[in-house]
């Protein structure tokens, strides 16, 4: 027995036309097993209609919080290791080449020693060098520049260091965009 | 009343994009039975959907600032739930779930029926989930949207991220599934049964 498209029509929930819907009564009084396909789908229906929406156990709000507060905690040790990874990174390339100069001439660790000296004697002194000359710059300055200009300058420094502390701390803090799937 | 609780939904809606969690608790206190009651019948472990309702409900939160006012907020959370699962499932490997388990798992309010009925009723259930589970995930997800959440076919198209016709298609498809599963099961309960009426012949 030819079972379409009756079989189409029984499981698809379109709204059959009275013709249609005659056609089908008709051939599940003489098709025993499409009567019984219908009379099962009719049954899985009725328990899937009665069925209850199942609650989870109490207190899943507060664990959702626990949870949230897990993962932000988890997320700003992240932040702050990729920070102090970046900053690390940072403090070694620049002092890469300073390292590779001092292993290049040291032959021995006595040697390393004195360039360690020698070195911290030379920054000392540029240090020096540097502080005389911004002294006397700035012995200079201070009286061919007016004093609002020197107001303007240190608040503009002031703005500069405080939206920089600003823009680290909103950087930790951020939580992690996910995409939706 | 049902105004009162609009606006309050919206003044949560309207905090949580701002990234205000005791809004969204209060959200997360509203839903939980639906985004629960979706993963359970999705994965058919309480513990597993429990883990799969709690990440969903993050995953709402993270990405509150894409959600569509336009868009009914429980179709939008029950959208990023039956993904959830439905990556799950194609991640989890065949397990098999004892009786006991479902036994113990989280019951729906049964309180008002006697002990007969309530073991017809667990029978009931454990058929349908049964049954559920032998869907394919994207199949299962469908049929579960349309039977508890009354869900359109638009609905559920964009919920799964299919056409309409494919929704139609998969719904066709798992119904008549449910249908020649059930078929199959009163089958074997009848051969069971007369079996048990059978006189013994030892």
């Amino acid at each position: 027995m030819n079972h379409q498209p009756y079989e189409t029509w029984l499981f698809s929930q379109e709204e059959l036309e009275v013709d249609q819907l005659k056609e089908l009564k008709v051939h599940l009084h003489l098709c025993e097993q499409c009567n019984a396909l219908a009379t099962a789908l009719a049954e899985a229906e009725g328990q899937l209609s009665s069925e209850d929406l199942i609650a989870p156990a109490p207190g899943f709000t507060n664990r959702w919080r626990e949870r949230i507060q897990q993962r932000k905690h988890v997320s700003q040790k992240r932040h702050t290791s990729l920070l102090f990874g970046a900053f690390s990174a940072g403090a070694l390339i620049l002092s890469l080449p300073l390292i590779v100069r001092w292993f290049l001439i040291a032959l021995s660790p006595g040697d390393i020693v004195i360039r360690v000296m020698a070195e911290v004697v030379d920054w000392v002194a540029v240090f020096g060098f540097t502080s005389d000359v911004t002294t006397a710059v700035l012995d200079g300055m201070i009286d061919t520049i007016p004093m609002e200009w020197w107001f303007t300058f240190a608040f503009v420094l002031f703005s500069l260091i405080s939206l920089w502390i600003v823009m680290m701390h909103r950087i930790q803090l951020r939580p992690q965009a996910e995409v939706i799937d | 009343m049902r105004n009162s609780v609009q606006t309050d939904e919206s003044i949560w809606l309207e905090l949580s994009r701002d990234g205000d969690e005791d809004a969204f608790a209060q959200l997360v206190n509203s839903y939980q039975a639906p985004v629960f009651n979706l993963c359970y019948r999705m994965l058919g472990e309480a513990a597993e959907a429990e883990d799969a309702a709690q990440e969903a409900f993050l995953k709402a939160f993270r990405n509150m600032k894409r959600y569509d006012p336009n868009r009914k907020f429980v179709n939008w959370l029950l959208t990023i739930a039956s993904n959830h699962c439905v990556d799950r499932l194609r991640k989890r490997r065949i397990r098999f779930i004892s009786l006991d388990e479902w036994i113990q798992g989280p019951k729906a309010n049964s309180s008002e029926v006697g002990p007969e009925s309530a073991i017809v009723l667990q029978e009931g259930r454990e058929e349908i989930q049964e049954m559920i589970e032998q869907l394919g995930a994207q199949d299962r997800a469908a049929i579960i949207l349309r039977y508890w959440y009354d869900m359109s076919y638009e609905e559920i198209a964009s919920s799964l991220s299919l056409s309409i016709g494919a929704v139609k298609s998969r719904l066709h498809r798992a119904r008549r599934e449910i249908a020649e599963l059930w078929l199959e099961n009163q089958r074997l309960m009848t051969i069971g049964k007369r079996r048990q009426d059978e006189p013994s012949t030892v």
